[in-house]
């Protein structure tokens, strides 16, 4: 008995999580270990577990599932320069410039100039009508693209087509013979129509709200 | 001394007239109070002068904090001044399967789900291979799989692999990442995956994936892959 209770004391050591180990790795970004060595009654559980649903959110680009969860990691007791709060805040800055992107992205297009690239030349040519662009309320990069009798003036399109774009704005729709390309720039944007035949770019400007 | 206007005699400070002359002092002392009003004149507009200069003062001073120092936005809700990510730290602008770590530099959590996620885009290429005519290493998908999952994904990808010679091939739409865990060097994570499969509207398949990743040697690599689809 005399034995247990002399020992008794490095068993709890040993049931104590580590949090040196923790805190290192939060400093290493490795949130999900952080919250695999640490209790619910640590203090840093549970802005680990945030952290890892923060990531789980970028990852699936859903932005403004981004801002709620930051904040919520913002708000708790956490020093300014906390290395879990700086990481917190730094994504909530990124979402939220592309956010405002986005927003201010979402207009009707007209055709500015259009180009055949055929690898040899480059001539211009008539393209016609215009594209709608909307984002998705979830804030997920798709984008509803609204196709005013676009494109040649003897095959025009018509419709909409849901584009999933990347954070950098850009899209690449794949066909069999080819692939469709999507690229926001400021206020413009080139939509490329790549084939066999080669390239045919049209440049789009936005129309004044 | 002061003297009387009048006869010159010396006058005392509290004299209201002169002591020989009688001649008021009352008069001189007007006329003095009254070209001492105008001496002080100038002395008046110094405040205001100086009023002036410490008003633009400070007006500068406002400016310049206005100009230099963080916005009331950033000091509220980023008081150390952090900088956003950079674009390549969390979109796919860099691969992830050539990604080298070691005990300095472990994977961080973010890694694996930038990793996972660009597996994903690599499966509408994946469900091509054909076992006459392909071998496994030229598949971007093998660099980021074992053998065994690479085999397991292309016999559980039917649905995609029925369309995958259409006119329109399937794309990766969206992937959401439900879970994320690790236990010890395993990470743990359930994906819904919606994969396009035509031009027009709910044209999708979605799957539920559950992934097993690990450390292999020095690079990620998927060691088990749970796929089922559930909506097409």
């Amino acid at each position: 008995m005399k034995r247990l209770l002399i020992l008794l004391p490095f068993f709890l050591i040993g049931c104590t999580p580590d949090t040196t180990k923790i805190q290192n790795e939060l400093e290493h970004y490795q949130y999900t270990k952080a919250v695999d060595q640490s209790t619910e009654q640590d203090v840093m559980n549970a802005p680990a577990r945030l952290m890892v649903q923060l990531e789980q959110a970028l990852a699936s680009y859903r932005l403004q599932d981004v801002m709620t969860i930051a904040k919520k990691i913002e708000r708790l007791p956490l020093e300014d320069e906390d290395t879990v709060r700086e990481r917190a805040v730094a994504i909530r800055l990124s979402a939220d410039a592309l956010l405002r992107d986005v927003a201010r992205l979402e207009a009707t297009y007209t055709i500015d100039r259009s180009v055949l690239d055929t690898g040899h030349s480059q001539e211009n040519f008539d393209g016609q009508g215009t594209v709608t662009v909307d984002f998705d309320d979830e804030q997920s990069l798709i984008a509803t693209l609204t196709y005013h009798d676009f494109g040649l003036p003897d095959a025009s399109r018509q419709g909409t087509e849901s584009v999933r774009f990347d954070p950098d704005l850009s899209a690449r729709v794949p066909l069999s013979e080819g692939i469709v390309s999507y690229a926001f720039n400021r206020s413009t944007l080139k939509i490329t129509y790549e084939g066999p035949g080669g390239k045919r770019i049209y440049y789009m400007k936005q129309e004044k709200k | 001394m002061e003297r009387c206007s009048l006869c010159g005699t010396p006058l005392k400070a509290q004299d209201t007239a002169c002591s020989h002359c009688q001649h008021p002092v009352i008069a001189k002392n007007r006329l003095r109070t009254s070209s001492a009003s105008e001496s002080k004149g100038p002395n008046k507009r110094y405040p205001i002068v100086w009023l002036i200069g410490v008003g633009l003062v400070v007006l500068l001073a406002l400016g310049s904090w206005y100009w230099f120092a963080p916005t009331k936005m950033t000091q509220v809700d980023n008081p150390s001044n952090v900088q956003p990510l950079a674009l390549s730290e969390w979109s796919d602008e860099e691969t992830a399967y050539n990604q080298t770590y070691s005990e300095d530099r472990p994977p961080t959590s973010y890694d694996v789900l930038k990793f996972v996620r660009q597996y994903t885009q690599t499966i509408p290429e994946l469900v091509t291979y054909s076992r006459q005519n392909d071998s496994y290493e030229t598949f971007a998908a093998i660099q980021f799989a074992t053998l065994g999952v690479f085999k397991s994904e292309f016999s559980s990808l039917q649905a995609l692999a029925e369309v995958s010679d259409s006119p329109v091939p399937p794309t990766p739409y969206t992937i959401n990442f439900d879970q994320f865990r690790s236990t010890g060097a395993v990470f743990e994570v359930e994906t819904t995956e919606m994969y396009k499969i035509g031009v027009t509207e709910n044209q999708f398949v979605t799957y539920a994936v559950h992934y097993t990743v690990r450390l292999h040697t020095d690079h990620l690599q998927i060691t088990n892959v749970m796929r089922k689809e559930v909506g097409a």
